[in-house]
């Protein structure tokens, strides 16, 4: 008997927490009113990327710097960067839209760094220090939906070739 | 006492086995977006647009189709203009350093040949927005639209038509 005891409570205690998680999607099934928001649950989090990350257009100057786009959206620059505005080549972070079970917690993996690469050529450029809004964790509204917004910093020398220079990031939201 | 120690140990072992089921009910979901940056060196040109007429029917007497710089079409003749393509004038992106002026030439006119043959239109009475030139902005940008006046002939070849221009901008 002694034997068991412990055992069968351990057992316990991880049926709990797989069928707290199949109650919250059945509960959210319940109120739902449509069907796509019930695909949402079966998926546990429906994501859409609503904008990227935009550097906009700068000319690095003798020296370089490096750019920062905030997640809300700001930019600044540091080092010799002059950075222009036009309306073709607007800067922004990066913005996802998420659906999922109301009150869903989260917890935000951002990428170390990604290259972005010319087009059309090979130069490259570093684009690092990625910040998040919210910062690490976040939690979705009672309602089911929430947004994260994604910044970084990108280095640039004063020689870096001129072009349009892309890449791509991913971001992974674990939760229960 | 020690078989009791060992079922603890037992149970512990079990747990520890259990974690990768308790990782299934975590899961994730991963995000994808792109970024960009435009790295301008002195200055730079970007096509945004091409210049597109869509969709023509010639009718009886042909006519012209007059693309504005803001990429409205009118029409002479019988032509018709069904809404089904879409038209634009060419849009160009300049940028440089800010408050820099520019002077911008293009051809006078274009020919466009059939896509699979030998036939061809032309585009005349190219005008431009700004005409010839202007200063770019206190954030080192300006925009130049371009749109034309095609000709058609009742007569011509059905098919898709493409040419191509090139704009010069200079900064004296």
């Amino acid at each position: 008997m002694k034997y068991r005891k412990p055992f069968h409570s351990a057992s316990i205690f991880v049926t709990l927490v797989c069928m707290n998680a199949v109650r919250f999607a059945a509960a959210q099934g319940g109120v739902s009113s449509t069907a796509s928001a019930t695909t949402t649950i079966i998926q546990g989090m429906s994501v859409t990327n609503t904008s990227s990350l935009r550097f906009g257009a700068m000319i690095p100057g003798a020296l370089g710097g490096t750019s920062t786009v905030a997640p809300n959206g700001s930019r600044s620059a540091t080092g010799t960067i002059t950075l222009l505005t036009s309306s073709s080549f607007p800067s922004s972070a990066a913005s996802f839209n998420l659906l999922g079970a109301p009150n869903l917690a989260y917890t935000i993996t951002l990428p170390t760094s990604v290259i972005l690469t010319r087009q059309g050529g090979s130069d490259t450029i570093l684009l690092a220090a990625f910040t998040s809004s919210p910062a690490a964790s976040g939690s979705l509204s009672s309602t089911g939906s929430g947004t994260l917004s994604v910044g970084g910093t990108i280095t640039i020398t004063g020689s870096q070739a001129a072009g349009l220079y892309s890449g791509s990031f991913t971001v992974t939201l674990a939760y229960q | 006492m020690i078989s009791l120690s060992t079922a603890f140990k037992h149970a512990s072992i079990f747990v520890i086995a259990l974690v990768p089921v308790f990782a299934c009910a975590q899961r994730s979901t991963t995000l994808s977006s792109s970024s960009s940056i435009v790295i301008v060196q002195s200055t730079a040109i970007y096509k945004t647009n091409d210049m597109q007429f869509g969709l023509i029917v010639p009718g009886p007497l042909g006519g012209t189709v007059v693309l504005s710089t803001s990429g409205t079409r009118t029409k002479t003749g019988s032509i018709l203009l069904p809404s089904g393509g879409s038209a634009s004038a060419a849009g160009f992106a300049l940028l440089g350093a800010p408050s820099t002026s520019f002077s911008i030439s293009y051809p006078s006119s274009v020919t466009l040949n059939r896509v699979g043959g030998s036939d061809s239109m032309t585009v005349t009475a190219i005008v431009a927005s700004p005409s010839s030139g202007g200063t770019l902005s206190a954030g080192g940008s300006a925009t130049v639209k371009i749109g034309g006046t095609l000709t058609v002939s009742p007569t011509q070849t059905f098919g898709q038509y493409s040419g191509s221009f090139n704009v010069t901008v200079s900064y004296p």
